[in-house]
């Protein structure tokens, strides 16, 4: 019984995933116990639930409430978001900075800090989506900013400009997560 | 009796908040407990109810926490908040008073003798 909704469960974060199943096995139980078939009671039981990744989602990320409230994202969720949208801000803030960039410079700053702000966006999206999405997508990302720092010819160019600017990389990440604390992301960007 | 969904979503708050007012109880309990006690009228779909449940612990008027089933599954149990009690009073105030409304407006018109 307890592989029964394993397939639907996939992905979701092992919280939620519990709190669901239970549910979804007493009411399996219950229609079972009415004298339905197996396949029968798995089939009204998820119609009785009514779309299951879409509560997921509600669930775990921050969505708009009509009063301003907040729904809870995880706190590890938060702060890999804010330091990844604060990692991306530095990079973006180094441009305004450098003297005389030259054009891979500005390339792979706008590549790299507009990538790791989209990359901070589509993590809460990318939450409800189920875990292979996140993992695609982190590999992704990692690809693209390898590559760009490869273009700037130097394979290093990206951790200086984590080490350099680690004050703004803090404070773009407080604003972040304070920011994504207040406002829906979801419904404005995604 | 379908019931609007407005209606469902504008009574899903003070329901679960009277519901634990009776004590600690789960998820799938509560929507079986709304329909036996309206016979049936209000049929919750299962999955509204855990977004509400988990908005209730994020504002902080139910807590949680985790304990096993009777088949030794993981179960998540609600129970009111020590400062819930503030909100379900204003939640009944205000039932009480469009129940009030209501019952005034749907009096048998006069007839006209």
């Amino acid at each position: 019984m307890k592989t029964r909704f394993e397939g639907e469960l996939a992905g979701l974060p092992p919280e939620v995933a519990a709190e669901l199943e239970d549910h979804l096995l007493s009411r399996l139980e219950g229609h079972l116990a009415a004298g339905c078939d197996e396949a029968e009671a798995r089939r009204r039981t998820l119609e009785d639930f009514g779309d299951l990744r879409d509560v997921a989602g509600q669930m775990t990320v921050m969505t708009l409430d009509p009063v301003w409230g907040r729904r809870r994202v995880p706190r590890t969720v938060r702060w890999l978001v804010g330091v990844w949208a604060g990692f991306g801000l530095a990079c973006l803030g180094r441009l305004c900075t450098h003297v005389e960039p030259t054009y891979v410079t500005i390339s792979s700053c706008l590549v790299v800090g507009l990538t790791s702000c989209a990359m901070a966006l589509g993590l809460l999206r990318l939450r409800e989506m189920g875990r292979r999405w996140m993992v695609g997508y982190l590999a992704g990302v990692a690809v693209v900013m390898g590559l760009s720092a490869f273009a700037a010819g130097q394979g290093g160019v990206v951790l200086p400009f984590a080490v350099g600017w680690f004050p703004v990389l803090f404070l773009g990440a407080a604003v972040s997560v304070w920011v994504l604390n207040l406002r829906s992301v979801r419904e404005s960007f995604l | 009796m379908k019931i609007s969904k407005d209606l469902v979503a504008a009574s899903a708050t003070p329901i679960i908040l009277g519901l634990l007012r009776g004590g600690e109880s789960y998820g799938y309990a509560i929507i079986q407990k709304v329909r036996e006690l309206s016979n049936d009228e209000v049929v919750w779909t299962d999955g509204m109810l855990y977004p509400i449940l988990h908005r209730l612990e994020e504002q902080g008027l139910i807590v949680a926490r985790w304990g096993e089933s009777e088949t030794g599954r993981k179960r998540k149990y609600y129970q009111l908040s020590p400062s819930a009690d503030v909100a379900l009073r204003e939640e009944r105030r205000q039932w009480e008073t469009i129940q009030f409304l209501m019952a005034r407006i749907f009096e048998p018109l006069p007839s006209n003798a």
